[in-house]
């Protein structure tokens, strides 16, 4: 099912969505600031100002990170679909997720790692690490190739990445607490920190997929489609795994792995624009910004003073279409 | 023959009643303990093993109750990497190396044959490890201490109660009582309202805010003197709140305390890292911290259950709130 016939005709409309959530992501939140004040804080910044404050260092940071990790994620989901073929493809079920977490402790907590530059690296090698262990277990089990394989390797590596992760909890509780908010998948303020490190990598992640992104197409009717109409598959399939892993790894590295984002988003893209992947990847960068931005909101708001991890509300959005994906896809 | 079998069975039964009587004479009671479990235990126990550090050791240590084993847990940079008794290490420098205290595991990975080996004759096992209550239940009489419930002396109360140490108990609560008394002597003599006096207890832990109405020795204190707390906190049904960071400045009043940990991640200066990255900018928002009036307290010894911790904690607040001149909150 389509619901526009012309993607290119939605584009504004996207756009105009992306910047009126946008501006209610600005707008809104624990503390209410006046439109007046908002407005000065963007164009006259005053740092002696405590509502400038939040509006600059605190909720415009978390606007970009949330909008950044949104894109990343989804077309980080919207590229696996493609090219493995399986709609229940996303960086979360196949390990990445798990995978650039357990690099990211590793770096941090057991080697000490304490620059912000040098995280982003042990996300991207640890979310490697992980692809290549389940396209190898996908590969050589028992059953190769087929889609409850590739799930399974995934489901595995991410849970036996994820007892590595708790194992080091254990034996170091004291140091691990400045990692608990961030495993549960959190878009923070401080995140302005990390953005200038990780920023680099999702954009060249979603130029690298926009560029691809006709390839992908042909991808996804299959290797010999693919290779039919001149696709090298084995050249392709290397620039995406980097693409997908620097996309993932540099979400994570900056908010935590965050569950759901790269599974659903893709699939609603879909069901909008159809499966032509010059449409599925900007325009799931679009929406996971805006689901993103929307879920950000929600998590800062909702229980307002209190707020609540963005890992949680994904999930709790994500879980219930992720059955729903489930009754149509298997 | 027949002189010598009789003689053999004669003395391997007197050894075997001299080897139980102890046990056998060991004069019992029922205690009810924080699940609701009545439990027949010793009226003076002499071989004690806890199962949580900081809680039970550390007051058991203060108390000097026959305590043979503890849990422990290895703290990267402390003791030289080997197990230590979070709290009673770091207010009696207890370790299991200079104590005849046995290492029985971990605080969460206790070794139940470990514990069995040394034949207590009382266990001490905190509410969050209860569902394991059936295992230590069969080695040893065993007691479950909520450890999270307030107010902490009764908490300290129940714990000298169940093992044979009111006593102790209560010297070491008549000591802390005429500090406070002393202290709160002051306060009046300095003409000093206590109440007028708004103290907020907040940390920033793992890229949270989060605000305390209940934390251990830092709150007591502050409570037993008399001081007030911001209004978010004081609403609180719980002890604890991930506040939004945009709400910092609902948190102002005249003083701040924050707990530091000197081990890595945990330190006074990650601790104002850790601030500064949530909210840029936050010790010009807030009275405390702009005035010179953030306190802060060693997390590990204020977190110990113990008159120690309260007497230190106390000293902390008495030079840094009432015998000094500071700049008064203006709401």
């Amino acid at each position: 099912m389509r619901l526009f016939s012309s993607a290119t005709r939605l584009l504004p409309a996207a756009l105009a969505l992306l910047f009126v959530v946008a501006i209610f992501h600005i707008g809104f939140g624990a503390k209410a600031i006046a439109l007046g004040d908002i407005w000065q804080a963007i164009w006259a910044f005053d740092d002696r100002n405590f509502d400038h404050v939040v509006i600059r260092q605190m909720r415009l940071p978390r606007l970009l990170a949330a909008m950044t990790v949104g894109a990343s994620l989804s077309v980080a989901g919207a590229l696996m679909q493609g090219v493995t073929r399986n709609p229940l493809a996303d960086p979360g079920l196949l390990g990445l997720l798990s995978g650039a977490s357990f690099g990211v402790v590793v770096g941090a907590a057991v080697l000490g790692i304490d620059s912000d530059s040098l995280i982003p690296v042990f996300a991207v090698l640890g979310a490697l690490a992980a692809a290549l262990l389940v396209a190898a277990i996908s590969f050589f089990a028992p059953g190769a190739n087929s889609r409850a394989m590739l799930l399974l390797a995934g489901a595995a590596v991410s849970l036996f990445l994820a007892a590595n992760v708790s194992a080091l909890n254990l034996l170091n509780e004291e140091g691990f607490a400045s990692f608990r908010v961030w495993l549960s998948g959190a878009i923070t303020t401080d995140a302005a920190k990390m953005l200038p490190w990780c920023l680099p990598w999702c954009v060249i992640g979603l130029a690298v997929a926009l560029f691809s992104a006709r390839q992908v197409t042909a991808l996804s009717m299959g290797h010999k489609t693919a290779t039919g109409l001149g696709v090298d598959t084995k050249k392709l399939s290397l620039r995406l795994l980097f693409c997908v892993v620097s996309l993932t790894a540099a979400s994570v590295a900056l908010v935590g792995p965050l569950g759901f984002v790269g599974l659903v988003v893709p699939h609603a893209t879909r069901l909008v624009v159809g499966s032509d992947y010059r449409h599925v990847i900007p325009f799931s960068a679009l929406f996971g910004a805006i689901f993103l931005l929307i879920v950000d909101l929600v998590a800062r708001t909702v229980l307002s003073p209190v707020e609540i991890s963005t890992g949680v509300v994904t999930s709790l959005l994500g879980a219930p279409l992720f059955l729903v994906l489930i009754r149509r896809v298997l | 023959m027949k002189f010598l079998c009789l003689f053999a069975l004669t003395a391997a039964v007197g050894i075997s009643v001299v080897a139980l009587a102890p046990a056998q004479a060991q004069e019992t009671r029922i205690f009810v303990d924080g699940l609701g479990h009545e439990v027949e235990i010793p009226v003076k126990p002499k071989r004690i093993v806890s199962l949580r550090g900081e809680q039970f050791t550390a007051p058991l240590v203060e108390m000097g109750a026959p305590i043979v084993a503890s849990v422990g847990d290895v703290v990267e940079g402390v003791n030289d990497g080997r197990p230590v008794i979070r709290g009673a290490y770091e207010l009696f420098h207890t370790t299991f190396e200079n104590s005849d205290i046995a290492f029985v595991g971990t605080t969460h990975q206790p070794d139940v044959e470990a514990i069995a080996a040394l034949k207590p004759d009382l266990i001490l096992v905190p509410d969050f490890a209860a569902e394991n209550y059936s295992r230590y239940s069969v080695v040893a009489p065993t007691v479950v201490i909520k450890i999270w419930s307030n107010p902490a002396r009764e908490r300290y109360r129940r714990i000298a109660d169940a093992t044979g140490m009111l006593d102790a108990f209560e010297r070491l609560a008549n000591l802390y009582d005429f500090r406070l008394g002393e202290a709160r002597h002051l306060i009046e003599e300095e003409g000093i309202d206590a109440q007028d006096i708004v103290v907020a207890v907040a940390e920033v832990n793992g890229k949270r805010l989060r605000v305390f109405k209940h934390y251990d020795a830092m709150t007591a204190v502050l409570s037993d003197l008399g001081f007030s707390r911001p209004e978010v906190v004081d609403g609180l049904n719980g002890e604890r709140l991930d506040l939004s960071p945009e709400q910092l400045q609902s948190i102002d009043g005249d003083f701040l305390v924050s707990s530091y940990s000197e081990r890595r991640f945990s330190g006074p200066s990650e601790l104002r890292a850790n601030w500064d990255n949530l909210i840029p900018g936050w010790d010009a928002f807030l009275h405390a911290p702009r005035h010179n009036q953030h306190i802060l307290i060693p997390r590990e010894i204020m977190r110990a259950l113990s008159f120690r911790a309260l007497e230190e904690v106390l000293a902390i607040y008495m030079s840094n709130i009432v015998t000094r001149k500071f700049v008064p909150f203006e709401d």
